[in-house]
Protein backbone atom coordinates (compact mmCIF):
# COMPACT_ATOMS: atom_id res chain seq x y z
CA UNK A 1 0.00 0.00 0.00
CA UNK A 2 2.98 2.59 0.66
CA UNK A 3 4.22 1.75 -2.70
CA UNK A 4 0.80 2.37 -4.39
CA UNK A 5 0.48 5.70 -2.31
CA UNK A 6 3.81 7.07 -3.55
CA UNK A 7 1.81 7.24 -7.08
CA UNK A 8 -0.53 10.21 -7.61
CA UNK A 9 -4.13 10.08 -6.93
CA UNK A 10 -5.77 7.43 -9.38
CA UNK A 11 -2.66 6.32 -11.12
CA UNK A 12 -1.88 2.81 -11.70
CA UNK A 13 0.97 0.74 -12.08
CA UNK A 14 1.21 -2.69 -14.24
CA UNK A 15 1.13 -5.82 -12.00
CA UNK A 16 4.87 -7.21 -13.16
CA UNK A 17 6.36 -2.96 -12.34
CA UNK A 18 4.97 -3.12 -8.73
CA UNK A 19 6.11 -6.92 -8.47
CA UNK A 20 9.89 -5.92 -9.15
CA UNK A 21 9.91 -2.77 -7.11
CA UNK A 22 8.52 -4.77 -4.41
CA UNK A 23 10.75 -7.72 -5.42
CA UNK A 24 8.13 -10.35 -4.53
CA UNK A 25 6.96 -13.08 -6.00
CA UNK A 26 4.12 -13.10 -8.54
CA UNK A 27 1.83 -15.37 -5.72
CA UNK A 28 2.88 -13.68 -2.51
CA UNK A 29 1.86 -10.46 -4.38
CA UNK A 30 -1.39 -11.66 -5.76
CA UNK A 31 -2.25 -12.82 -1.99
CA UNK A 32 -1.85 -9.58 -0.38
CA UNK A 33 -3.81 -7.43 -3.49
CA UNK A 34 -6.80 -9.78 -2.93
CA UNK A 35 -7.24 -9.65 0.68
CA UNK A 36 -6.60 -5.63 -0.32
CA UNK A 37 -9.41 -5.68 -3.13
CA UNK A 38 -11.77 -7.89 -0.84
CA UNK A 39 -11.58 -4.72 1.83
CA UNK A 40 -11.59 -2.00 -0.94
CA UNK A 41 -8.48 -0.46 -0.87
CA UNK A 42 -7.16 -1.67 -4.26
CA UNK A 43 -8.68 -1.89 -7.56
CA UNK A 44 -7.38 -4.83 -9.65
CA UNK A 45 -8.44 -3.50 -13.66
CA UNK A 46 -7.57 -7.33 -15.36
CA UNK A 47 -7.26 -5.99 -19.80
CA UNK A 48 -5.90 -7.32 -22.91
CA UNK A 49 -3.22 -5.54 -24.71
CA UNK A 50 -3.37 -7.77 -28.03
CA UNK A 51 -3.22 -11.31 -27.01
CA UNK A 52 -1.25 -10.52 -23.62
CA UNK A 53 -2.96 -9.65 -20.19
CA UNK A 54 -2.21 -7.35 -18.49
CA UNK A 55 -2.50 -6.60 -14.96
CA UNK A 56 -3.41 -3.01 -13.35
CA UNK A 57 -3.30 -2.09 -9.95
CA UNK A 58 -4.72 1.05 -8.13
CA UNK A 59 -5.59 2.33 -4.96
CA UNK A 60 -8.89 3.71 -3.98
CA UNK A 61 -9.73 6.27 -2.08
CA UNK A 62 -10.49 4.13 1.01
CA UNK A 63 -7.24 2.74 0.72
CA UNK A 64 -5.47 6.17 0.71
CA UNK A 65 -7.21 7.30 3.50
CA UNK A 66 -7.27 4.11 5.56
CA UNK A 67 -2.86 4.31 4.95
CA UNK A 68 -3.06 7.54 6.02
CA UNK A 69 -4.92 6.68 9.48
CA UNK A 70 -2.50 4.05 9.66
CA UNK A 71 0.78 5.82 9.31
CA UNK A 72 -0.97 8.33 11.54
CA UNK A 73 -1.18 5.86 14.03
CA UNK A 74 2.20 4.30 14.17
CA UNK A 75 3.87 8.00 14.18
CA UNK A 76 1.73 8.83 17.30
CA UNK A 77 2.53 4.97 18.69
CA UNK A 78 6.37 6.43 18.12
CA UNK A 79 5.43 9.50 18.99
CA UNK A 80 6.88 11.11 15.86
CA UNK A 81 4.82 14.06 14.93
CA UNK B 1 4.37 -8.51 26.82
CA UNK B 2 2.68 -7.53 23.70
CA UNK B 3 2.17 -3.74 24.86
CA UNK B 4 6.26 -3.95 25.37
CA UNK B 5 6.88 -4.80 22.12
CA UNK B 6 4.02 -2.63 20.30
CA UNK B 7 6.42 0.21 19.75
CA UNK B 8 8.95 -1.99 18.34
CA UNK B 9 6.33 -3.36 15.88
CA UNK B 10 4.96 -0.06 14.91
CA UNK B 11 9.03 0.99 14.04
CA UNK B 12 9.48 -2.13 12.12
CA UNK B 13 6.37 -1.14 10.09
CA UNK B 14 7.59 2.22 9.38
CA UNK B 15 10.38 1.02 7.89
CA UNK B 16 8.58 -0.98 6.15
CA UNK B 17 6.45 1.74 4.81
CA UNK B 18 9.32 4.33 4.15
CA UNK B 19 10.98 1.42 2.18
CA UNK B 20 8.34 0.35 -0.06
CA UNK B 21 7.49 4.35 -0.38
CA UNK B 22 11.48 4.80 -1.49
CA UNK B 23 11.73 2.07 -3.95
CA UNK B 24 8.59 3.37 -5.58
CA UNK B 25 9.71 6.84 -5.74
CA UNK B 26 12.92 5.82 -7.34
CA UNK B 27 11.06 3.73 -10.01
CA UNK B 28 9.29 7.22 -10.52
CA UNK B 29 12.43 9.21 -10.77
CA UNK B 30 13.76 6.14 -13.52
CA UNK B 31 11.05 6.05 -15.77
CA UNK B 32 11.73 8.78 -18.12
CA UNK B 33 15.58 8.09 -18.03
CA UNK B 34 15.21 8.09 -22.19
CA UNK B 35 14.12 11.18 -22.45
CA UNK B 36 18.30 12.03 -21.48
CA UNK B 37 18.91 9.81 -24.52
CA UNK B 38 16.57 11.11 -26.68
CA UNK B 39 18.16 14.66 -26.16
CA UNK B 40 21.41 13.65 -27.01
CA UNK B 41 20.40 11.44 -29.89
CA UNK B 42 18.77 14.96 -30.94
CA UNK B 43 22.14 16.76 -30.71
CA UNK B 44 24.36 14.90 -32.11
CA UNK B 45 21.95 14.26 -35.10
CA UNK B 46 21.49 17.57 -35.94
CA UNK B 47 25.74 18.28 -34.84
CA UNK B 48 26.27 15.53 -37.54
CA UNK B 49 24.27 16.88 -39.97
CA UNK B 50 25.25 20.68 -39.61
CA UNK B 51 29.31 18.95 -39.85
CA UNK B 52 28.57 17.69 -43.13
CA UNK B 53 26.54 20.75 -43.93
CA UNK B 54 29.29 23.00 -43.43
CA UNK B 55 32.83 20.59 -44.58
CA UNK B 56 30.33 20.65 -47.82
CA UNK B 57 30.83 24.78 -47.94
CA UNK B 58 34.18 24.81 -46.80
CA UNK B 59 33.61 26.58 -43.29
CA UNK B 60 35.67 24.30 -41.00
CA UNK B 61 35.88 27.05 -38.16
CA UNK B 62 32.13 27.13 -38.08
CA UNK B 63 32.43 22.72 -37.03
CA UNK B 64 34.22 23.35 -33.99
CA UNK B 65 31.63 25.63 -32.76
CA UNK B 66 28.72 22.88 -33.93
CA UNK B 67 30.60 20.97 -31.36
CA UNK B 68 30.91 23.59 -28.45
CA UNK B 69 27.65 25.01 -28.63
CA UNK B 70 25.68 22.28 -28.87
CA UNK B 71 26.72 19.85 -26.27
CA UNK B 72 26.71 23.40 -23.92
CA UNK B 73 23.06 22.99 -25.00
CA UNK B 74 22.97 19.19 -23.99
CA UNK B 75 24.07 19.95 -20.83
CA UNK B 76 21.73 22.54 -20.06
CA UNK B 77 18.96 20.34 -21.24
CA UNK B 78 20.43 17.50 -18.91
CA UNK B 79 19.94 19.96 -16.29
CA UNK B 80 16.32 20.79 -17.20
CA UNK B 81 15.51 17.56 -17.39
CA UNK B 82 16.40 16.84 -14.10
CA UNK B 83 15.07 19.17 -11.95
CA UNK B 84 11.84 18.59 -13.76
CA UNK B 85 12.00 15.03 -13.18
CA UNK B 86 12.80 15.33 -9.11
CA UNK B 87 10.05 18.44 -8.98
CA UNK B 88 7.49 15.50 -10.23
CA UNK B 89 8.99 13.00 -8.41
CA UNK B 90 10.73 14.47 -5.27
CA UNK B 91 13.08 11.71 -5.81
CA UNK B 92 16.28 11.93 -7.35
CA UNK B 93 18.26 8.69 -9.10
CA UNK B 94 20.49 7.27 -5.41
CA UNK B 95 23.27 6.40 -8.87
CA UNK B 96 22.99 10.17 -9.54
CA UNK B 97 25.91 11.50 -7.82
CA UNK B 98 27.87 8.33 -9.11
CA UNK B 99 26.60 9.21 -12.82
CA UNK B 100 27.82 12.44 -12.38
CA UNK B 101 31.34 11.34 -11.10
CA UNK B 102 31.42 8.95 -14.66
CA UNK B 103 30.86 11.83 -16.82
CA UNK B 104 33.16 14.42 -15.23
CA UNK B 105 36.14 11.09 -15.68
CA UNK B 106 35.37 10.73 -18.97
CA UNK B 107 35.77 14.46 -19.87
CA UNK B 108 38.65 14.55 -18.05
CA UNK B 109 40.36 11.60 -19.57
CA UNK B 110 39.17 12.36 -22.69
CA UNK B 111 41.08 15.49 -22.97
CA UNK B 112 44.25 14.10 -21.52
CA UNK B 113 44.18 11.40 -24.14
CA UNK B 114 43.45 14.06 -26.68
CA UNK B 115 46.23 16.21 -25.01
CA UNK B 116 48.53 13.59 -24.96
CA UNK B 117 48.13 12.76 -28.84
CA UNK B 118 48.68 16.57 -30.00
CA UNK B 119 52.05 16.14 -27.58
CA UNK B 120 53.03 13.20 -29.34
CA UNK B 121 53.70 15.93 -32.37
CA UNK B 122 53.97 13.87 -34.78
CA UNK B 123 50.85 12.14 -34.92
CA UNK B 124 47.45 14.06 -36.19
CA UNK B 125 43.75 13.10 -36.16
CA UNK B 126 41.67 13.86 -39.09
CA UNK B 127 37.82 14.95 -38.10
CA UNK B 128 36.60 11.41 -38.11
CA UNK B 129 39.48 9.94 -35.83
CA UNK B 130 38.59 13.20 -33.16
CA UNK B 131 34.95 12.44 -33.53
CA UNK B 132 35.06 8.28 -32.58
CA UNK B 133 37.98 8.75 -30.06
CA UNK B 134 35.05 11.32 -28.12
CA UNK B 135 32.25 9.80 -29.09
CA UNK B 136 33.45 6.34 -27.73
CA UNK B 137 34.14 7.82 -24.82
CA UNK B 138 30.91 9.14 -24.22
CA UNK B 139 30.06 5.19 -25.58
CA UNK B 140 32.00 4.41 -22.51
CA UNK B 141 30.30 6.34 -20.11
CA UNK B 142 26.17 4.74 -21.38
CA UNK B 143 28.56 1.05 -20.86
CA UNK B 144 29.25 2.27 -16.60
CA UNK B 145 25.92 3.96 -16.22
CA UNK B 146 24.48 0.59 -17.96
CA UNK B 147 26.27 -0.95 -15.39
CA UNK B 148 23.93 1.29 -12.84
CA UNK B 149 20.64 1.48 -14.00
CA UNK B 150 20.39 -1.28 -16.37
CA UNK B 151 21.35 -3.47 -19.86
CA UNK B 152 19.59 -0.90 -22.27
CA UNK B 153 21.99 1.64 -21.53
CA UNK B 154 24.88 -0.32 -22.32
CA UNK B 155 23.22 -1.95 -25.35
CA UNK B 156 23.03 1.12 -26.95
CA UNK B 157 26.47 2.86 -26.34
CA UNK B 158 28.37 -1.15 -27.31
CA UNK B 159 25.54 -0.82 -30.48
CA UNK B 160 27.12 2.81 -31.34
CA UNK B 161 30.77 1.90 -30.60
CA UNK B 162 30.85 -1.06 -33.30
CA UNK B 163 29.08 0.85 -35.71
CA UNK B 164 30.34 3.95 -35.14
CA UNK B 165 33.97 1.89 -35.66
CA UNK B 166 32.44 0.30 -38.65
CA UNK B 167 31.30 4.08 -40.34
CA UNK B 168 34.95 5.01 -39.13
CA UNK B 169 36.85 1.83 -41.25
CA UNK B 170 34.56 1.73 -44.24
CA UNK B 171 32.42 4.70 -44.66
CA UNK B 172 34.28 7.85 -44.53
CA UNK B 173 32.84 9.61 -47.46
CA UNK B 174 29.48 9.50 -45.57
CA UNK B 175 30.56 9.26 -42.41
CA UNK B 176 28.78 12.05 -41.05
CA UNK B 177 25.60 11.05 -42.69
CA UNK B 178 25.66 7.75 -41.41
CA UNK B 179 26.58 8.60 -37.96
CA UNK B 180 23.71 11.19 -38.02
CA UNK B 181 21.86 8.19 -38.72
CA UNK B 182 23.20 6.18 -36.07
CA UNK B 183 22.44 8.55 -33.35
CA UNK B 184 19.25 9.09 -34.60
CA UNK B 185 18.50 5.19 -34.46
CA UNK B 186 20.38 3.86 -31.59
CA UNK B 187 19.43 7.59 -28.82
CA UNK B 188 16.17 8.30 -29.53
CA UNK B 189 15.05 5.00 -30.37
CA UNK B 190 16.44 3.42 -27.58
CA UNK B 191 15.31 6.36 -25.32
CA UNK B 192 11.60 5.60 -26.97
CA UNK B 193 12.14 2.32 -25.66
CA UNK B 194 13.34 2.60 -22.08
CA UNK B 195 10.51 5.00 -21.65
CA UNK B 196 8.24 2.64 -22.74
CA UNK B 197 9.94 -0.38 -21.04
CA UNK B 198 10.80 1.23 -17.37
CA UNK B 199 7.32 3.22 -17.51
CA UNK B 200 5.15 1.56 -14.28
CA UNK B 201 2.17 1.56 -16.78
CA UNK B 202 2.30 0.41 -20.58
CA UNK B 203 -0.94 1.55 -21.60
CA UNK B 204 -3.27 4.69 -21.78
CA UNK B 205 -6.14 4.76 -20.39
CA UNK B 206 -8.80 7.14 -21.01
Amino acid sequence: MASLYALAEGDEIEFIALRDILGLSDGNLSSHLIKLEEVGYVKIRKTFEGKKPRTYISLTRKGRRAFEDYTKSLMELLKLK
Amino acid sequence: MREENKPSEAQESLIQIIEAFRRMRIALARRKTGNYLILWGFILFVGYILTEIFMRLGKYDSIVWVWIILPTIGLIGVCLITVNQTKKTKERFPEGFYIFLIWISLVFYGFIIFAVILWMGNVSLNGIQVSLLFLNLAMFGYVLMGILLGKELALIGISTSILSVLCGLFLQEFFNLAMALICLITFIGGGFYINKKWELKNESTS
